[in-house]
């Protein structure tokens, strides 16, 4: 029963390899094509051996649970692991033949994919901190890593402001230690129902939930995302989108044995809905097609927080679906963001037209990833959005709020898909092959999970799931008239009135940031 | 009178811990804000070893004179918060290095003032 461990080293192997070999192509390409042979590897043995078993609880060092380093893998563990593997080794296969990324880009990546894999395992609260830490310095070099001015500013920022969170959780994880002499979330989830009425553990549990929540990007912790996310490199956005800004959620649950005792539920209710409209409303201003994705990615993480916010469990599967599913779409359209601003040289979606004539491919992939992030029927987005919202029937305002949210989407998804549109005069663009690969796996992956909903995920999660209402008229009828009022908002924004510009454009200042931050931790403290 | 101080003590880390996150916001130089930042981290670090502290107990090496021992565990999960925290520390300042060369500047002000490029 040593796979969970094999499954953490392993990125270390090709880490190591690459230190070894000189800085050429054809030698990292060997390196990259193994290590990616050995993640798939790991993955298999590790389903082989654990599939029908699970929970799997591995301690290191054959100490019991307190007092050694437990990895602990449940059935939700799984969908983590497969989807960021499913992720990292698509950019690891995008990324084959390109020369601009060279040894030391792949290094942080494998580092990267080493901690979130550890992440996912482990079960006490100093080793989430550890690889958490890990993860996020990895990340600063990976947005930074092509040196440009504003890829340095945004991740300084980002620095600075997970590093500020980080003493709150650590603060946390100090009060929880003084009242149970351990870290083990399971140990703590045991005996935390007599200690319940100390102010200073609902203090903690405050404390810790600001690093999760700041990591998925909930508002008020927002601030970082749209610039990090936008002024990274292109690979780096689909991971950053695809993964790591999931890593919070992925704590979030993890802490929901210890969370679920207190008043949470209503507030990551509120917090969810707020930033999926807050999102929805910024990104369909922006005309910088990766900023437009960026503010989407904060609504959509919106829409997963509701899901495990543990208002039901019916609204929990909704969020494990939207989880994957974002995962796949947002990384599939920031592929598309890569390749389209390869082809136009711009960021501008307004300087964007007659894709359909020059690329057949990336026209299909792109409106394959649009209407699976707007929710459209027989797309993977639809399934999870329709589970959340009509698991929200009993909150009228919510409800309501998640309708403009979703409205607003695919507004902002038709700006995106109208440079499909008109004549190009340029000659046509060639996609590499492996580029090809990559994507095409992703967009497989996206109509697989909007056509077979009923398999894979739900076999995995094991919930009897035999509803009735996706397909039925009044959520097609529904979905038809969203989408016309959807396309008549975006030709209405899409001619950029200078108000809408002047609000898409408003920043906060970095102080602001920071004391929305503390806003944001007051109100968790007072709430818990 | 020895109870009351071992809790009173806790009031240096916290102090330490508002006075670096003060720093971090209100301060407008990018080291500033690292000095801050590594003020605020070392009160958190103070405050993991007050944890461990009890009266009148020595360090955990066992001997048959000494019978109260101070709990090493915090102690030892703090060497790895300080590594973290130096290696935080180290990035920061190479970004900033690079942002002066771009910006020429290291205040905050400066750098995110054309913020609609951006």
């Amino acid at each position: 029963m040593h796979s969970p461990i094999f499954l953490i080293i392993t990125p270390l192997i090709p880490l190591i390899l690459l230190f070894i070999i000189k800085d050429n192509l054809q030698q990292r390409r060997i390196i990259l094509i193994s290590g990616f042979v050995l993640n798939i590897a790991s993955l298999i043995y590790f389903l082989q051996e654990t599939l029908h078993n699970l929970p799997v609880s591995y301690v290191l060092g054959s100490h019991t649970s307190l007092l050694g380093i437990e990895l602990k893998a449940t059935k939700e563990t799984l969908i983590f692991i497969i989807i960021s593997q499913i992720i990292y080794n698509s950019v690891i296969i995008f990324c084959l033949n390109k020369h601009q990324y060279n040894n030391s880009f792949f290094k942080i990546l494998f580092i990267s994919l080493f901690s979130i894999n550890a992440i996912y395992f482990s079960n006490d609260i100093f080793n989430i901190y550890i690889f958490f830490e890990i993860m996020s310095i990895s990340s600063f070099l990976l947005i930074s890593y092509q040196n440009t001015k504003f890829a340095l500013r945004s991740s300084l920022q980002y620095l600075f402001i997970s590093y500020f969170c980080m003493f709150f959780f650590l603060l946390g994880a100090g009060i929880f230690y003084n009242y149970f002499g351990n870290f083990n979330i399971s140990y703590i989830s045991n005996n935390i129902s007599q200690l319940l009425n100390y102010k200073i553990i609902k203090v903690g549990i405050g404390f810790l939930l600001v690093i999760p929540l700041m990591k998925a990007a909930i508002i008020p912790f927002h601030s970082w995302l749209p610039q990090a996310h936008s002024y990274a490199p292109h690979p780096v956005s689909v991971i950053l989108s695809g993964v790591i800004v999931k890593t919070g959620i992925v704590i979030l649950y993890k802490l929901s044995p210890i969370w679920q005792f207190f008043y949470f539920q209503d507030l990551f209710l509120v917090l969810g809905v707020l930033s999926a409209v807050i999102g929805a409303t910024y990104a369909v201003m922006q005309t910088d097609i990766k900023m437009l994705l960026s503010y989407s990615t904060i609504s959509q993480m919106g829409y997963v927080l509701i899901g495990f916010s543990g208002i039901s469990q019916d609204m929990q599967l909704g969020g494990f679906l939207h989880f994957v599913n974002h995962a796949l779409f947002k990384s599939l359209l920031f592929f598309c963001a890569c390749l389209l601003i390869g082809i136009y040289d711009s960021r501008n979606i307004l300087h964007m037209r007659g894709l359909w004539q020059r690329n057949k491919f990336l026209s299909l992939i792109l409106i394959i990833a649009s209407f699976s992030i707007m929710g459209m029927p027989l797309f993977n987005g639809f399934i999870s959005k329709t589970i959340i919202s009509n698991q929200l029937h009993d909150y009228p305002i919510f409800y309501w709020l998640i309708q403009l949210t979703s409205l607003l989407t695919i507004a902002s998804f038709f700006k995106i898909l109208s440079i499909l549109s008109g004549a190009s005069k340029n000659t046509k663009f060639d996609i590499k092959y492996e580029q090809k690969l990559s994507i095409t796996i992703i967009a497989i992956l996206c109509l697989t999970m909007g056509i077979f909903y009923k398999f894979g995920l739900f076999n995995v999660i094991a919930y009897d799931y035999s509803y009735k209402y996706f397909f039925s008229t009044k959520s097609l009828v529904k979905a038809v008239i969203f989408f016309i009022i959807g396309y008549l908002i975006s030709r209405l924004v899409i001619k950029q009135h200078s108000l809408l510009r002047m609000i898409g454009e408003k920043r906060f200042s970095f102080d602001s940031k920071f004391l929305l931050m503390l806003i944001g931790i007051i109100v968790l403290i007072l709430m818990s | 009178m020895n109870i009351l101080l071992a809790k009173l003590i806790f009031i240096v880390p916290l102090i330490l811990i508002f006075l670096g996150i003060f720093g971090m916001i209100y301060k407008q130089n990018l080291l500033n804000k690292i000095i801050s930042m590594n003020i605020a981290s070392n009160g958190i670090i103070l405050f993991f070893v007050l944890l461990g502290y009890k009266t009148e107990a020595v360090a955990p090496i066992i001997h048959q004179l000494y019978k109260k021992y101070v709990n090493p565990v915090p102690q030892a999960l703090m060497l790895t918060a300080i590594v973290i925290g130096f290696a935080t520390s180290c990035v920061a300042l190479a970004l900033i290095l690079k942002i002066h060369k771009h910006f020429g500047s290291i205040d905050m002000k400066e750098i995110f003032q054309n913020d609609n490029n951006c």
